[in-house]
């Protein structure tokens, strides 16, 4: 707790609250302007937001969630503070707090976005609100996809003190998660921001005859689920090794 | 003597190159130790393996009775104050916003803070934001950081970097009185022979990674030595009588004498009709002594 809290005290007047709020806003603003081309009142208006809001978080949550990992990183690069935190701190708690901090941020953002998606189906007045399951699974799902970026822009952003290479990954993160619900899955699996959309629980199909979209809903990839957890335990190895390895 | 830091052997290689070879350092205990060398002589990354910051390639160092590994490293580090190379300040925090942080660290009370902001007077500092510190003043709170706590070793690496005359001066003599004051020993790092001697007790004269010379200053000011300088009515007469040498200013040197042998000279010459314009004696400087040692210039 109190690495975590340290964490949070470097990360003072560093605005990332400001930024947290901006990325949800934006996103609910996307998530919005859909839930209002299917009207007020819209059958599958809940259905519609719950599929759309995981393709928006893969661009802005992907992006949000690098600039978050960036700077919980940065802030120790900036004040050249490693080998004063190394003197009187073990590395693994030293990260460990950051990974938390970080995590703890985007749970916040996850958590004001559910939060968010509710408000605008009741302002819309979507009929048979989901119950509390889909919108834990919602959270949850969004939530682990965020970690998988934390996790490799973070260690990134540990790696290399010009944080140009970790934004930069980050923004290609996001503009691949832009596309990659047009890739198949195999390959999308192999896209980290890609699982906002594979760990999802609605999906879309089209009724050729009306061009009518339909909802649905599948059971929750836990497969995926532990890919994701898979591949950010390599990274979070990798980025451990190496910055235990590395001499300040 | 007791020592608080004492090393055997310390080495490190980066490749093929040895920044750091067979160092055996002895910091002894409540006194001000002077780490002297040139610039890259591997003064700071000593100071990194003595608080694990680096690994050696050989040997071991043992620092307040604790031989440091990277398993025990933080719990020696919690009674080690520490300030190498620039200091570690978070520009968008204030003063007391980094202490705060160290002091979380560190497990100490509050007031810790104030009294170390008012040991290197930064208590009235305020709301002002690292960002906008002089260097000297950055340097200042990167030295209240490593006093905090009253740690029993302080391994300061150039603390006057940056510093105005004044707060040269002010740090010097804050370093000076630790011992007496908090009981701990500094081992102090600098390329300047003159800061160290007005600050320490004990020198250690490093040199391309190796201990050219360690011990109390006051034997490294017995080595220098010292001889008489003479302008006569003719020097080179007085040279040939004397059995002396002319340097290139033109004073006769003759070895050094005590006061019978001096007077005894001075009547000699008068005897041969020579008149002594001026007599100095002369000692040699810690610089040369220095130069000597290492083979190069004190200072950069």
């Amino acid at each position: 707790m109190r690495t975590l809290a340290l964490e949070f005290a470097k990360l003072h007047r560093k605005r990332v609250w400001l930024i947290v709020l901006a990325m949800v806003a934006a996103t609910l603003a996307w998530v919005y302007v859909g839930a209002r081309q299917g009207g007020a009142g819209s059958p599958d208006g809940w259905q519609s937001m719950l599929y759309a809001a995981p393709l928006m978080n893969s661009v802005f949550l992907s992006l949000l969630a690098a600039v978050v990992a960036s700077r919980v990183a940065d802030v120790d690069h900036e004040a050249d503070a490693w080998k004063e935190l190394l003197c009187l701190q073990r590395t693994a708690p030293l990260l460990a707090g950051k990974l938390a901090c970080a995590v703890l941020i985007m749970a916040c953002a996850t958590a004001l976005e559910t939060a968010g998606i509710i408000a605008i189906g009741l302002a819309m007045d979507f009929p048979t609100m989901p119950g509390t399951p889909t919108w834990a699974v919602f959270f949850f799902s969004q939530l682990a996809s965020c970690l998988g970026i934390v996790v490799i822009v973070g260690s990134i952003a540990l790696r290399w003190e010009n944080q140009f290479v970790s934004i930069a990954t980050g923004l290609a993160l996001s503009l691949a998660g832009l596309f990659s619900s047009f890739l198949p899955a195999v390959l999308q699996r192999l896209v980290p921001s890609g699982y906002f959309t594979l760990l999802s629980c609605t999906r879309i199909d089209w009724v050729a005859s009306t061009s009518a979209p339909v909802f649905y809903e599948v059971p929750f990839s836990w497969g995926d689920l532990v890919l994701l957890a898979a591949i950010s335990a390599t990274f979070l190895s990798w980025s451990y090794m190496s910055f235990s390895r590395r001499e300040h | 003597m007791e020592a608080c830091v004492a090393t055997r052997g310390l080495s490190k290689a980066y490749g093929k190159s040895e920044v750091v070879s067979g160092l055996n350092l002895c910091v002894p205990a409540g006194s001000v130790y002077g780490f002297l060398g040139p610039n890259g002589a591997g003064k700071t990354t000593t100071m990194k393996m003595l608080v694990g910051l680096v690994r050696p390639s050989n040997g071991s160092a043992t620092v307040l009775g604790k031989q440091v590994t990277p398993r025990n490293r933080v719990l020696i580090n919690a009674r080690v104050g520490s300030l190498i190379e620039s200091p570690s300040c978070y520009p968008h925090l204030t003063a007391r916003e980094n202490l705060e942080i160290v002091r979380s660290l560190r497990g100490l009370s509050k007031s810790a803070i104030d009294e170390a902001l008012a040991t290197v007077r930064l208590e009235r500092t305020g709301t002002k934001l690292v960002r906008a510190f002089s260097l000297g003043m950055k340097q200042r709170l990167g030295l209240a950081a490593a006093l905090m706590g009253k740690p029993d070793l302080l391994l300061l690496d150039e603390p006057t970097n940056g510093l105005d005359p004044a707060g040269i001066q002010e740090i010097r003599e804050l370093i000076r009185e630790l011992p007496v004051e908090r009981g701990c020993a500094v081992l102090v790092s600098s390329h300047l022979l003159s800061e160290i001697d007005q600050m320490s007790e004990y020198v250690g004269i490093i040199s391309h990674g190796k201990m050219a010379w360690q011990g109390p200053i006051r034997e490294l000011h017995a080595q220098a030595r010292r001889w008489l300088a003479l302008r006569t009515t003719d020097d080179t007469r007085a040279a040939q009588l004397l059995e002396a040498a002319i340097d290139a200013d033109g004073w006769v040197q003759v070895g050094a004498l005590g006061d019978d042998d001096a007077a005894r000279m001075s009547l000699m010459l008068m005897r041969e009709g020579i008149g002594i314009i001026r007599l100095e004696e002369r000692r040699e400087e810690l610089e040369d002594i220095f130069l000597k040692l290492t083979g190069t210039g004190v200072s950069l």
